[in-house]
């Protein structure tokens, strides 16, 4: 079994616990592929394997997030924190094991994971938390709460 | 002053010294703070008279027909004579089956009027839409069936929002209306006819409209065991004068006339011993595993069980559901305030969730393994994917789990879950210095600084902080306060919003909870006499705050705290949105206060800390020596609720935990 394969049977897994409402696998070729999977408000991210840089990459994590906000440096201190040796093993990135990054494009975040030691099974759990987390921890301060409803277009009395 | 007078001023001073408020009275201590010092003094709250300009007018009083008329000794229904009536006969039903009480409006006279002659602790009030939530929030504080009565249409639809309320939090809620007459069924025969089953569809779990006036002891037993088996809800029976009038004179002449022991069974699910062996399995192999204990637990009063259980195995502990304290809040294992530590868990185990969330809904890892305890099969895989479902009864599983389940230390989640509480305690301090920088620079009183000083209060100006059972609810303030309330005993707080989110029952939500206090019912049990804590929204108030003169009248000690910020809280979804935002706005300093005086309560206005701080030691004064309500108006503006005008502005609270109000 490929590496792109051990990757989508992963999110899979996922997937068939009800952690996202949807899963696909969309393309694959020279060890690398793409998914796409419907999860925290109703968003669908793109994920892609890439084997000749042993990445994985969502496209868009959050959208509308402009590269000189206040919002986005919080979001990039907050990763940093994610990869706190005084963290726990279990809530770490390990950063012997993967180096995390961002990029911002026209206010779209994308979430990188490298993957530094092969361990691809880590690397799509760290980065199925890592999201988890973005929507269920960083987004909760209430210095985001409009710009949720906002940008997902959520009714403010469900706000998930 | 004439014999009836005096026999009816005794009678309502023997209620004043009665056996629950000397319980109370008794634990009292001297301090509730200096404040109270320039305070009015016990029995100096109402005057005889009262002026208005010139005129000296009789200030407000209870009569004393009300006074006589509750401490009239029960008469209940007979088959000799003229006979029962089918109001009598359920009633006496009712009386059997222990219905904790009767919260109304006049209306449903024959059923209203026969469950108070048969003893059924009644209450009447001045709107049947607020009275369904004092039943509701009796409920809610006891784990008691308790009922909720109104007249024909007007009354029943007025009870719909609070009904659905009682439906989504899964409250063992009698619903009782009259139906006007059979007979005049389809003819609009005078007024109030209507048909009222479909009008509770989806928001109940049995409803019947009695037609065959034999069959009403039948049904009566039907509801008490919808009522009191499995997963409760509202049962709603609506009573057609045929039925409620008839007269039966034997027993024969009534169907299925026998006792509760034969019409319903009390026998309950137990696990399964390979279950509890799979469940311990589980526990041992988690390093951080978590129970979370829903409204189940309440209800089958498992709390005892779930403290040995988790204590015995270092397993972390949350509680869910309309109301708190199943374990205190401040317990080493308890995670309602340590929101970070709910992501570290790798296993849970709801028990009794009987309103299952999501995944993502609450705040847990995606690698979470999941067992789920429901005394009812159907609902087991529902919303949220399962490794091991048990269908069992939640106290009898926590009784068998506490045996089974390995004693095991787990320090470093011990560890994870401190740190956790510490950080939290650090954000809520930071939040409360804003808001008191933010209340000292505007003259207005943000939310932060209410939530926390409320529990303040509770906690060093009060006699015994377990005696004081708290809730409230609201937008803005009821996200703030949420998070700064504790729960330190089973049933010490009630979550008036809980699944349904509506805005206006929680005052008198909170009422039903005091009434239930005073009386000692369920796990208010010690703590007769002790005043409740209500903290509530200008919008909310609203819809409640005409039963004050209820409050009064029986004596309940309640005190409302109102967030007053001259808004709906919702106002900024209109602030970017042409001609929309005065639907959201009310009059800006409205005396919510002065409207109490009115109704008979003490009322207070407040802008600063310190005022706050003064008017809730004087409420409490009054609450606990006088039976005296208050409100306290906290004047606020609405742009605390914004976090470009006063960051942090408002968050939804973390799911489970303290706060939280969704599952």
């Amino acid at each position: 079994m490929g590496v792109a394969s051990e990757v989508g049977d992963l999110l899979e897994y996922y997937a068939g616990r009800g952690v996202f409402s949807s899963f696909s696998r969309n393309s694959e070729r020279a060890g690398s592929a793409r998914f796409l999977l419907r999860w925290h408000r109703d968003q669908v991210f793109q994920w892609d394997w890439n084997a000749s840089k042993q990445t994985l990459r969502i496209a868009c994590v959050l959208p509308a997030v402009p590269a000189k906000s206040s919002m986005y440096r919080s979001l990039k201190s907050w990763l940093r924190a994610r990869q706190d040796d005084d963290l726990p093993a279990h809530r770490r990135c390990d950063k012997n094991k993967v180096a995390v990054k961002t990029y911002n494009r026209g206010g779209n975040v994308a979430l990188t994971l490298h993957v530094l030691d092969g361990d691809v099974d880590y690397a799509v759990k760290k980065l199925v938390n890592l999201v988890n987390e973005i929507y269920l921890d960083f987004l909760s301060d209430g210095l985001y709460f409009d710009w949720v409803v906002d940008t997902f277009e959520l009714d403010p009395d469900r706000p998930y | 002053m004439s014999e009836r007078e005096q026999q009816a001023k005794q009678a309502g001073d023997d209620v004043a010294v009665s056996a629950s408020r000397r319980d109370f009275l008794r634990k009292s201590a001297a301090g509730v703070g200096a404040a109270v010092a320039a305070s009015a003094t016990a029995g100096a709250f109402a005057a005889d008279q009262v002026s208005v300009g010139d005129t000296s007018i009789p200030s407000i009083r209870v009569p004393v027909d009300f006074t006589a008329s509750l401490d009239e000794a029960p008469v209940p229904g007979k088959f000799e004579g003229r006979g029962m009536s089918g109001a009598e006969v359920f009633a006496q039903l009712c009386v059997k089956e222990e219905l904790a009480a009767l919260f109304c409006c006049p209306g449903n006279y024959t059923v209203i009027n026969a469950l108070a002659a048969a003893g059924i602790p009644s209450y009447g009030g001045r709107m049947e839409g607020s009275m369904c939530a004092m039943a509701d929030g009796f409920s809610r504080a006891t784990g008691e069936v308790t009922a909720a009565s109104g007249t024909e249409g007007p009354g029943f639809a007025n009870m719909i929002m609070n009904i659905a309320a009682a439906n989504a939090a899964r409250t063992p809620l009698l619903v009782l209306a009259s139906n006007m007459t059979i007979a005049g069924d389809d003819r609009e025969a005078f007024i109030q006819t209507g048909y009222q089953q479909p009008i509770t569809t989806g928001l109940k779990k049995y409803g019947k409209r009695l037609i065959d006036p034999s069959r009403v002891h039948e049904y009566g037993g039907y509801a008490f065991r919808e009522l009191k088996s499995g997963v409760p809800g509202p049962v709603h029976l609506d009573f057609p004068a045929e039925v409620a009038r008839a007269r039966f004179k034997s027993p024969d002449e009534l169907k299925d006339f026998y006792d509760k022991s034969q019409y319903r069974s009390t026998s309950r699910p137990n696990p399964g011993a390979g279950e509890i062996a799979q469940v311990v399995k589980m526990i041992d192999k988690a390093q951080r595993p978590l129970i979370v204990a829903g409204q189940g637990v309440f209800q089958r009063q498992g709390w005892d069980a779930l403290a040995r259980v988790v204590e015995k195995g270092d397993i972390a502990v949350a509680t869910s559901g309309p109301t708190r304290g199943a374990i205190s809040d401040d317990h080493r294992l308890c995670v309602m305030a340590a929101p970070d530590a709910l992501l570290s868990a790798d296993l849970v185990i709801f028990v009794g969730q009987y309103c299952m969330p999501s995944p993502g809904e609450y705040r847990f890892n995606p690698d979470i393994k999941t067992i789920r305890v429901h005394p009812e099969q159907s609902d087991l895989g529902r919303n949220w994917p399962l490794d091991l479902g048990v269908v069992s009864d939640e106290a009898l599983f926590l009784e068998a789990l506490q045996d089974a389940v390995k004693s095991k230390k787990r320090p470093a989640w011990v560890d994870e879950i401190t740190a956790a509480k510490a950080a939290y305690q650090k954000q809520l301090d930071e939040v409360y210095q804003l808001g008191l920088g933010y209340s000292k620079k505007t003259n207005h009183l943000h939310p932060a600084v209410i939530g926390y000083e409320t529990q303040h209060f509770i906690d060093n100006g009060t006699e015994d902080r377990l005696a004081v059972v708290a809730g409230g609810g609201g937008w803005t303030i009821g996200l703030f306060s949420g998070r700064y309330l504790r729960a330190r005993r089973p049933g010490q707080m009630i979550v008036p919003a809980y699944q349904y989110g509506a805005i206006g029952p929680d005052m008198s939500m909170m009422m039903g909870a005091c009434t239930a206090v005073q009386r000692g019912v369920g796990p208010q049990k010690g703590y007769e006499g002790a005043p409740t804590i209500c903290v509530t929204s200008d919008a909310g108030v609203a819809y409640s705050m005409f039963e004050l003169d209820t409050a009064n009248k029986y004596r309940l000690p309640t005190i409302t705290i109102v967030y007053n910020n001259n808004a709906w809280g919702v106002w900024t979804n209109a602030a970017r949105s042409a001609r929309s935002l005065q639907m959201y706005l009310f009059q800006e300093n409205l005396r919510y206060d002065q409207m109490a005086q009115g109704l008979g309560a003490n009322g207070a206005y407040v802008r600063t800390v310190e005022e706050f701080r003064a008017a809730l030691a004087r409420a409490w004064k009054l609450a606990r020596d006088e039976k005296v309500s208050s409100l306290i108006n906290c004047q606020a503006l609405k742009e605390f609720t914004s976090p470009r005008d006063y960051p942090p502005g408002i968050s939804l609270n973390a799911e489970p935990g303290v706060g939280a109000v969704a599952h």
